[in-house]
């Protein structure tokens, strides 16, 4: 299958900041989740391409063409900014349709397709409001709907739930959804592993400027139990359930921390340990006050790949 | 450029700086008064010492302003705004949101700026002026569309602090402007003050004619557009090759 995305040694500095290192991929058509901590690299990658930045080294190509300055790509891609920016002093349907008129449309037609893609995210009923009486969910809908009233194949979409509430994030979520079955190919940014997840199972990770891993959601998590997962048990009787967890359970390393009254371990099980420590503190004479792991986390998954790398 | 120009209309026309257009031209009109009630003008060269007092009060110093205040901020109030990302993600060709947003800061700048000149010209009460009217008029659209280009290349090539650059820009074409020969024919005022000067059947001795505005009427005009063209291809330029940054990442 082409590769709708094509990145070749992808670099991008501000001055001596890196933005992007070395980045190279091969995206597939399909709906990809882009995840990494604030400050990973993002951002500046979905800038890249959707033309907004120019490589510093490298080169970014989108369905074939490079899309710095390349209007032929801007007709084929619709981008959600994260930024919360808009022309505030026009009307939802305004700021849509005037966006759908610099995509190329004739008046009517934008009109058209404004009402439609307003409709579309559920923004109908406020579309002639000002925007600067929206909240944030509204804001989130109307970046949505500039994004898609030109009816692009290729939606890349950053942070787009981002501020938005329950009800607002499950019918972004489910709009997101509903693209992927149309047959769009999305690119979706988000720091939250369980916002992507709930729209696609294809993932790709990026950290530092750099792409660690790519796949979905059971070949990344097979990569973070290829390096230990740490776990922090606050007990007492210390030494005791030190001594007991090297001797019954899958643990590569064990530290007692006397300050924090915990004992610290590193598994590369997570499931077995989680078994065996149920036994064990079922047992009598050891009392378990709170055990804590740090692998729900983002940051812990990307620690965790970082530190394989 | 339709849809850029109706933009940037918007935008122009709903903030509250727009206000400042009407307070620097209503400037003019608080100076004229009183000379008019002392019946300075009379005591002059009649409609010379009058020419030069619009010129210096229209073309040269409050177009120049707000040619100033907007035309550097073609990019940076998009890069303030953050609304860049809109406009730079659709197919438009970067020349036109350049040319579209000129259209429209000098569709709103020139009206209220000839009606302004237009009132100042009748409360001084230049009669029989006409000729003199006219070639203030043609210098003060000229000086809004020439300045406006220049100041619109000046913020697409330094979209941080334009406003400081532009200001070292007027200052400097304000001091060669005023130097004879060559120098001055290099400025952009110098042309503004042939459109000026050529439409008036002065008597002035042809030195003072030459230092005024030594360019003939369809010369300076031909040039200020030549002007004009150059700035605005050099903006477009500059758009197409630089990348802008957002604060943050800046």
């Amino acid at each position: 299958m082409d590769s709708i995305i094509k990145a070749r040694s992808l670099t991008k500095l501000y001055g001596v900041v890196i933005g992007v290192n070395d980045v190279t991929l091969d995206l597939p058509p399909g709906v990809r989740g882009l995840l990494g901590p604030n400050g990973a690299g993002k951002s500046t990658f979905l800038k890249l391409v959707t033309g907004q930045l120019n490589p510093t080294e490298g080169e970014v190509r989108v369905f074939g063409e490079r899309p710095w300055n390349n209007a032929d790509v801007f007709r084929r891609i619709g981008f959600c900014p994260e930024q919360d920016s808009f022309y505030a002093f026009l009307t939802g349907y305004e700021f849509v349709r005037t966006l759908a008129r610099l995509s190329g449309y004739e008046p009517a037609e934008a009109k058209r397709r404004a009402e439609r893609a307003m409709e579309r995210v559920g923004a109908t009923e406020y579309m002639h409001r000002k925007i600067a009486t929206y909240s944030k969910g509204m804001r989130q809908r109307t970046k949505m709907a500039q994004a898609l009233v030109h009816d692009p194949a290729l939606l890349i979409l950053d942070e787009p739930l981002s501020g938005t509430d329950p009800i607002g994030r499950r019918d972004l979520t489910e709009l997101v959804r509903g693209l992927g079955r149309e047959g769009k190919s999305i690119l979706v940014s988000s720091h939250v592993l369980h916002e992507v997840q709930a729209v696609t199972e294809e993932f790709l990770l990026i950290y530092g400027g750099r792409v660690l891993a790519s796949g979905n959601v059971r070949e990344i998590r097979g990569l973070m139990n290829e390096v230990p997962h740490r776990i922090t048990i606050r007990c007492s009787d210390r030494k005791d359930v030190a001594q007991r967890l090297m001797r019954d359970l899958p643990i590569t390393g064990i530290e007692i921390d006397e300050a924090r009254e915990a004992v610290s371990v590193l598994t590369r099980d997570p499931g077995a340990f989680y078994e065996g420590f149920r036994r064990l503190a079922l047992e009598d004479g050891v009392r378990i006050m709170e055990m804590t792991t740090e692998d729900d986390t983002m940051d812990a998954v990307f620690r965790y790949l970082v530190a394989r790398d | 450029m339709g849809p850029i120009a109706w933009l940037q209309i918007r935008q122009m026309l709903g903030q509250k700086k727009f206000l400042l257009v009407f307070l620097f031209l209503a400037i003019p009109l608080f100076i004229a008064l009183p000379i008019r009630l002392v019946d300075g003008f009379r005591q002059w060269e009649g409609s010379v010492a009058a020419g030069i007092f619009l010129y210096l009060l229209y073309p040269q110093t409050i177009c120049m302003l707000l040619a100033l205040l907007y035309g550097t901020s073609v990019i940076s109030s998009e890069i303030e705004d953050k609304t860049l990302t809109y406009l730079f993600t659709r197919p438009l060709p970067r020349w036109q949101l350049i040319v579209g947003k000129y259209v429209a800061i000098v569709a709103c700048l020139t009206p209220p700026a000839l009606v302004s000149l237009c009132a100042c010209w009748l409360v001084l009460g230049l009669e029989g002026g006409y000729e003199m009217l006219l070639g203030q008029m043609l210098a003060t659209a000229g000086a809004v569309a020439a300045y406006t280009a220049i100041f619109s290349m000046i913020g697409s090539y330094f979209h941080k602090r334009p406003l400081v650059i532009g200001a070292i820009y007027a200052a400097i074409e304000i001091l060669l402007s005023f130097i004879p020969a060559l120098v001055s024919s290099l400025t952009v005022s110098y042309f503004l003050r042939s459109l000026a000067v050529r439409l008036v059947d002065v008597d002035l001795p042809k030195e003072m004619l030459r230092l005024l505005g030594g360019a003939s009427l369809p010369g300076a005009a031909a040039t200020l557009a030549l002007m004009i063209a150059a700035a605005l291809v050099l903006s477009s330029l500059a758009t197409m090759r630089k990348e802008y940054l957002f604060s943050e990442q800046a």
